[in-house]
């Protein structure tokens, strides 16, 4: 029993700070924090195709597809290490899509994609939400419909982060009748570039940017669907478990970001006890987090324990983000434009963020409701 | 990496779950909560006899094995001077020659709300103690009380034995959960000769007393949590579990959460006393995680149950007690949260996670 590094995990990690510290990231930390989280830009572009030749990207895929072969704790610790350090990861696309191809793809598909994600060349937006269908996704009513070899996709998905440079969109579609809610769903790797698909940007409150995604009579050839048709729920379900496993690391970046309250504000018990709600709630956020890692790395993972990480993260942030703010008074309602802000205004931020975090990957509620039934045994509401 | 107990920590539990379990029934908890709350040499004696007290005679080591004992000793909401003799045994001195399985306690002024009362004085060539009253759990069953004084010039630690209560000096107290406690009046001890002053380890020996004391209330928050999903899985309202309303659900999983968190700050903590020298935050992060989580799952617990649940017939109530005040012989919980903030730093890169 233990709960320290192994020495060769120690040893992975060693390496992969001495090749990120032999670099200048300045300019992709400082590019991401303007964006949101799961999001990527051109800087960061071009560091995660440096990961990827490089060796980085993959690291726990099989050596037989082009990965790394390591452990997938290895794999986490690198997530994590990047998450500590603001640096830009796909997350979704080597987390959960490229193995997902790898698992229920097709030879070809396998062929095509899995080299190209290992490279960083090809990065996926996820197109799952639409206007009617968010926590209760079995409600998807963009449209495929399969004519001779080729699928044409009709509807309107929303909260597409990242769509506006993503070289594909991991779609799911309704392929089934309008009322087979999730037995009638599938999923389709499309190029972006293909034609009758529009991106228009939306703006977070916290002034980032996300995208609504329009597909009018966009012919997707057969060879885009993965899986089974009609069989998708279970792959889209899979880059959802994922997704709910964030980095602890950005919690603990947290904290270390409102120590600064401390400072500022001198010796002061009222703040030492403000840090010290942060810290507990912190430390929670990352055991809560580790267990989850490791039984999903172990393929062991217990039924809710990934809803108990994202659900204790979450709240966490913004707790810690508002109690923060509220100790520093006036002076903390300027925002990231302002000069004088304090912490250059990166817990209003974190605040004004802090809310996607809590209904994202799964509204908190509907992790309550996992946790309570599938771990607690409580009966389903009729 | 791993987060689970191994397998001899998991057979240590589940024999003293079994044991526990048989010898205090919910009937018996609920008689002993009703009487004046008493000692019961029998269940000690078997307790000193199935070796749990020897874990303190393996060094540092012991920790996880009383950690996994008291975590059972909360879980039956057992009442038994364990964690008080534990306590005294790890003070980092020598102590006084004492018969096999007597009860120990220590009388420490610090965590007091008399604190700022008590006070050494070793100006007189002696050393007199005023101020108090001190609480001391199991004051009255306890062969001997260590009385810990702590003041600028150090730390002094005083052997008080049980006989001092012919001379007034520990008094009975009326403690609202049914682990007894007294009070100790420094100010009647007649003889205090046997002064021990202590030179160190006292830090470590504090981590130690508030993982264990963690224990505890975790172990009462993951059976508080278990009877009242009993409970609804089984109360029908409206025609319905109540187990199967959004409300209760949600209520049920943040217990849960609540529970997880503090058994996973709580194993952090141990090991990090079994590995290493200094537990640093982790045994003050898992004090008031487990302090909370004990809290929450009696609340939730309390308002799932309704009435049934807020009569004293029911052995709700005793855990309803014990949790709460367990959470306060920690100390006041903003004092923990000070220190872990203290300490806490914003340096850049500084390297506290994952390990």
């Amino acid at each position: 029993m233990r709960i320290a590094l192994d020495d060769d995990e120690r040893n992975f990690r060693a390496t992969l700070r001495q090749y990120l510290d032999a670099q200048d990231l300045r300019a992709v930390v400082a590019e991401q924090s303007g964006l949101a989280e799961s999001d990527i830009g051109p800087e960061g572009r071009r560091f995660v195709r440096r990961l990827g030749s490089d060796g980085w990207l993959g690291l726990a895929w099989p050596k037989e597809l082009g990965g790394g072969g390591r452990s997938r704790v290895e794999q986490w610790l690198f997530v994590e290490e990047l998450a500590y350090r603001r640096l830009p990861y796909p997350h979704a696309t080597l987390m959960a899509i490229g193995p997902t191809i790898a698992s229920i793809g097709t030879p070809a598909q396998r062929n095509e994609w899995l080299p190209s994600i290992l490279r960083g060349e090809i990065l996926c937006a996820i197109g799952y939400s639409e206007p009617g269908a968010g926590s209760d996704l079995a409600a998807i009513s963009t449209r495929a419909e399969s004519r001779d070899s080729a699928f044409v996709v009709n509807g309107h998905k929303v909260y597409t982060t990242g769509a506006h440079y993503a070289t594909h969109v991991w779609l799911a579609v309704r392929t089934g009748e309008s009322s087979s809610r999730h037995r009638g769903l599938s999923v389709l790797l499309v190029p972006m570039t293909t034609p009758g698909i529009t991106v228009r940007p939306l703006y977070t409150q916290a002034h980032k940017r996300t995208n609504e995604v329009y597909f009018d009579d966009v012919t997707v050839d057969r060879s885009c669907l993965v899986g089974q048709i009609n069989e998708g729920w279970s792959a889209m379900m899979m880059a959802l478990n994922f997704e709910r496993i964030q980095p602890c690391s950005k919690v603990v970046r947290d904290v270390q970001l409102i120590a600064q309250v401390k400072d500022a504000l001198g010796a002061n018990q009222d703040a030492e006890a403000l840090l010290g709600e942060c810290v507990v709630d912190a430390e929670i956020a990352r055991l809560l987090t580790v267990r989850a890692a490791l039984e999903q790395a172990e393929d062991r993972l217990v039924a809710g324990h990934a809803s108990m990480a994202k659900v204790w993260m979450s709240d966490a942030r913004q707790r810690i983000a508002g109690q923060a703010l509220d100790a520093l008074g006036a002076a903390a309602a300027y925002g990231k434009g302002d000069a004088l802000a304090p912490l250059r205004g990166e817990l209003e931020s974190l605040y004004t963020d802090s809310p996607f975090m809590r209904f994202a990957a799964g509204t908190n509620e509907v992790q309550r409701d996992l946790i309570a039934q599938r771990l607690l045994g409580l009966p389903r509401g009729r | 990496m791993d987060l689970r107990l191994d397998s001899d920590s998991r057979d240590l539990a589940e024999s003293a779950r079994r044991f526990l379990a048989d010898r205090l029934p919910h009937p018996r908890l609920v008689a002993m909560s009703k009487a004046p709350p008493g000692f019961d040499s029998d269940l000690w004696r078997a307790v000193v006899d199935m070796g749990w007290l020897m874990p303190c005679e393996e060094g540092p080591a012991g920790i996880e094995a009383l950690v996994v004992l008291l975590h059972e000793v909360g879980y039956a909401g057992a009442p038994m001077p364990l964690l008080a003799t534990v306590r005294a045994q790890r003070l980092p001195v020598e102590l006084p020659e004492l018969a096999p399985g007597a009860v120990l306690t220590v009388a420490e002024a610090s965590t007091s709300w008399s604190s700022g009362g008590l006070r050494v004085d070793r100006a007189a060539g002696g050393l007199e103690v005023y101020g108090g009253p001190v609480p001391v759990p199991w004051g009255t069953e306890a062969e001997t009380i260590m009385l810990l004084v702590q003041d600028n010039d150090g730390a002094v630690l005083l052997a008080v034995s049980g006989s001092a209560a012919d001379d007034g000096c520990i008094e009975p107290g009326e403690p609202f959960d049914n682990e007894p406690t007294s009070w100790l009046h420094p100010d009647k001890l007649v003889s205090v000769s046997n002064a021990m002053p202590i030179s160190g380890g006292l830090d470590r020996w504090r981590d130690e007393c508030l993982v264990l004391a963690a224990a505890v209330l975790v172990g009462t928050a993951k059976r508080v949590l278990e009877l009242t999903l009993e409970h609804v899985r089984l109360r029908k309202q409206f025609d319905r579990f109540l187990g199967s309303f959004q409300a209760v659900q949600h209520q049920c999983a943040d217990a849960a959460i609540f529970a997880d968190a503090a058994w996973l700050t709580l194993l952090d903590a141990t090991w990090r006393l079994r590995d290493e020298e200094e537990a640093g935050r982790s045994a003050r992060v898992a004090a008031v995680v487990a302090a909370r989580a004990a809290e929450a799952a009696t609340l939730i617990a309390a308002q799932l149950h309704g009435g049934v649940g807020h009569i004293d017939e029911f052995v709700l109530p005793v855990y309803f007690r014990r949790a709460k005040a367990a959470q306060l012989r920690l100390g006041p919980s903003v004092e923990l949260l000070r220190d872990i903030g203290r300490e806490a730093s914003c340096a850049p890169g500084e390297d506290w996670w994952p390990e």
